[in-house]
C-alpha cells in the first residue's frame, strides 16, 4: 500500500511538536512552513506509489515500461498497417489512359495513396486498381563511424505512424543468426520508448558493417493506421501527368484491408506472454500462433491447430498429414487479404507445411452463476458489477475470447471476484456459486467462444 | 513570545513569499500570486478582488484576521501603468517594492 501525501504530511506535523516557533507558525498556517513540507511530503507520495509499482513488477508486468522493452527484445515493432482499397477508374478521355504502379494519389482527406497495381484503361473503359494508405520519406544518411552493429535512427512521422521501413541494396531480416558474412542485411530494432532504429551487421562474423562515407538510401512509409473510408469517396492524382488524366475519375470502390494504428498496450501485454525463445522460426504449435498473431495484430480471433488436434476432434484422414489448420477472424478485413497475409507468415517460418483454413463459428457460451449475498448489499448493483466483470473477461472483445480453445475455468471466476474487490461477496455469509457453464463436451478449435449479456444469468439470494 | 514571533512583520513575510511564487511551482500545490494572469486586462477591469480572494485562500491567516485589515487598492499612474498597494492596518507596501521585503530565517 502506497503511502499517500497526507501520510506523510502527517507524520511531519507529529514530530513538529519538538521546534516550538515552527509548530507555532504551522498552526496559524504559515505557507512559508507548511508548502514546503506539502512539496517534499508530494514528491515522497511519488515515489513510494513508483516503489509500489516496482514491488509488483518481478510478478507481473506492471509497468507500461516493461512491456514496451520485452516487446522489444522479442522483435515485435510498433508499426501500423496501411489501409488497403480497391479503387474504380472510369476513363472519360477520348485515349487509353495508364496508371502505373507507384504513382501517388491523394483521397478527400487529402491522405496519400501509393498504387499497388497499376490499371490500362481504354477510350471509356472502366477499371480497377489497388491502393495502399502509405507516403513516402526518403533520406540519404552518411555513415560516420565503422563500427559494429552500427545503428540509424528513424524519425517518427509529423502525422501517423511508420507502417515500413526500406533501405536501398539491402534486405530485411529479422535477427543475425544464419546470415553470412558480408550479406547486406539490416534489422529494425525499437526500444522501450518504442523509439525506433535500423542496425547493420558486424565485419567478419554475420551481415554487412557499412564503411564511413558510404551514402545509405533509405525509405520510410508512413501510414495514419485507422482512418474511416466510406464507398465512393474520390480520389485524384497528386501531379497530374498530362490532359488526360484530368479526365479520369476514382472513387473507393472496396476496402480490402483495414488500417490499424500500431498495437496498444494491451496487446502488446498479450502478444508478450507468449515465450520468445524461437522467435519467428516457429517450430511448436504455439509457435505458429504467436508468428500468425504478431503479423496480423490485432486480429478479433486467431486458433491454429495441427493433425494431431485436427484429428483426435474430427477423425483420421489422409489429407490431415503435415497441414496446418487455420481459424482467423480480423475486424475490417476481408478473408481473401487475411488469408494471404497468414500465408505469407507461416511460409516464412515454415514452408513445408501445408495450410487449411476453417471457417470461424460463434459459439455463444450459456453461464449460470449464483450470488448469495447478505441483504444489507443492493442486489442489482451487485449483479451488475458482476456481469461487469464477467463479461469484460469473457466477452466478445475479451483478449480471453481471441485465442482458440478458450474455457471458462470455476477456479479463475472465483479469483476474478476477489481480484476485483466484489465487497458483497468477501462479506462472511457471502457467496458466489458456478452453475453450469455451457457445452464444454464438443469443443472445436474453431471456435470463437465467448459469453454475452444474454448468455449470462445470474441468480442471486439473499443470506440471512 | 508570540507576539515577538507573531506580528505585521511577519504577515508582509508571508505576502512576500506569495507574490514571489508562482501558481504549481510548489509541487503539487496551486499555492502562488496569479501575478502573469493580470497581464492584457483592460486596466478598468475590478482585478484586486480576484487575486485577494486567492491570497486569502492561500494564507489561511489572512482569511482569519477581521475583515477590513487587509486592504488593496490600485493607483492609476499614467496612461498604461497601475500600481497595486496591500494595507495591512494602515502600513502598505506596493507590490513592485515587495522585493524589499526580506524572507527572514523563517
Amino acid at each position: 500500500m502506497a503511502v499517500t501525501k497526507d501520510d506523510f504530511i502527517q507524520s511531519a506535523i507529529n514530530e513538529i511538536a519538538s521546534y516550538p516557533t515552527i509548530a507555532m507558525r504551522y498552526q496559524i498556517g504559515d505557507p512559508l512552513i507548511t508548502q514546503g513540507l506539502a512539496s517534499m511530503a508530494a514528491m515522497l507520495a511519488d515515489v513510494s506509489n513508483q516503489v509500489e509499482v516496482t514491488a509488483g513488477e518481478p510478478f507481473t508486468k506492471a509497468r507500461d515500461v516493461t512491456v514496451r522493452s520485452d516487446a522489444a527484445v522479442k522483435g515485435i515493432l510498433p508499426f501500423a498497417t496501411p489501409a488497403i482499397a480497391a479503387i474504380k477508374v472510369t476513363n472519360g478521355a477520348l485515349v487509353p489512359v495508364q496508371v502505373l504502379a507507384g504513382r501517388v494519389l491523394q483521397d478527400a482527406a487529402g491522405r496519400y495513396w501509393l498504387v499497388t497495381s497499376g490499371v490500362n484503361l481504354a477510350a471509356g473503359a472502366i477499371g480497377y486498381l489497388t491502393a495502399k494508405q502509405v507516403s513516402a520519406r526518403r533520406f540519404t544518411h552518411q555513415v560516420t563511424a565503422f563500427i559494429p552493429f552500427y545503428s540509424i535512427p528513424l524519425s517518427q512521422p509529423e502525422v501517423g505512424f511508420i507502417a515500413n521501413v526500406l533501405v536501398d541494396t539491402f534486405e530485411y531480416s529479422t535477427n543475425f543468426a544464419n546470415i553470412l558474412d558480408g550479406e547486406r542485411v539490416y534489422n529494425i530494432k525499437s526500444n522501450e520508448v518504442s523509439e525506433l532504429s535500423l542496425q547493420f551487421g558486424i565485419a567478419g562474423l554475420s551481415g554487412y558493417q557499412p564503411a564511413v562515407g558510404a551514402q545509405i538510401k533509405i525509405t520510410v512509409q508512413d501510414t495514419e493506421g485507422a482512418v474511416t473510408l466510406s464507398t465512393g469517396m474520390k480520389f485524384y492524382f497528386e501531379y497530374t501527368g498530362g490532359a488526360s488524366d484530368a479526365l479520369l475519375a476514382m472513387e473507393l470502390s472496396e476496402v480490402s484491408q483495414a488500417g490499424a494504428n500500431p498495437m496498444d498496450i494491451t496487446t502488446m501485454r498479450e502478444v508478450c506472454s507468449y515465450p520468445g525463445i524461437y522467435d519467428d522460426s516457429a517450430v511448436f504449435g504455439s509457435n505458429f500462433d504467436f508468428v500468425v498473431r504478431k503479423a496480423v495484430s490485432p486480429v478479433t480471433f486467431l486458433s491454429i491447430w495441427n493433425e494431431a488436434k485436427e484429428e483426435a476432434v474430427r477423425g483420421a484422414s489422409v489429407d490431415n498429414i503435415n497441414t496446418l489448420f487455420v481459424a482467423a477472424r480480423k475486424a475490417g478485413t476481408t478473408q481473401p487479404v487475411l488469408q494471404s497475409q497468414i500465408t505469407a507468415a507461416i511460409q516464412r517460418a515454415d514452408n513445408s507445411y501445408k495450410i487449411k483454413y476453417v471457417p470461424v463459428i460463434d459459439v455463444v457460451v450459456p453461464m449460470v452463476v449464483t450470488l448469495t449475498i447478505p441483504s444489507v448489499y443492493d442486489s442489482g448493483a451487485v449483479e451488475q458489477q458482476v456481469s461487469t466483470i464477467l463479461l469484460g473477461q469473457y466477452g466478445e472483445d475479451s483478449a480471453w475470447a481471441k485465442r482458440g480453445e478458450a474455457q471458462i475455468l470455476e477456479k479463475d471466476v472465483y479469483a476474478l471476484m476477489v481480484d476485483n474487490n466484489v465487497t458483497a461477496l468477501s462479506a462472511r455469509l457471502g457467496n458466489l456459486t458456478v452453475d453450469s457453464i455451457g457445452d464444454d463436451d464438443d469443443v472445436l478449435p474453431e471456435h470463437y467462444r465467448y459469453i454475452t449479456p444474454e448468455s449470462l444469468v445470474i441468480n442471486i439470494r439473499e443470506a440471512d | 513570545m508570540a507576539d515577538d514571533m507573531l506580528n505585521t512583520d511577519l504577515l508582509f513575510r508571508m505576502i512576500a513569499h506569495w507574490v514571489g511564487t508562482q501558481p504549481n511551482k510548489y509541487y503539487g500545490s496551486t499555492y502562488g500570486a496569479p501575478t502573469e494572469d493580470l497581464l492584457q486586462k483592460p486596466l478598468s477591469s475590478p482585478i484586486a478582488d480576484a487575486y485577494l480572494a486567492k491570497m486569502r485562500e492561500d494564507i489561511p491567516v489572512i482569511a482569519a484576521l477581521p475583515p477590513g485589515t487587509i486592504n488593496m487598492y490600485t493607483d492609476n499612474d499614467g496612461l498604461d501603468r497601475k500600481t497595486i498597494y496591500i494595507d495591512i492596518n494602515g502600513s502598505y507596501v506596493s507590490l513592485a517594492d515587495l522585493g524589499d521585503v526580506k524572507r527572514g530565517s523563517y
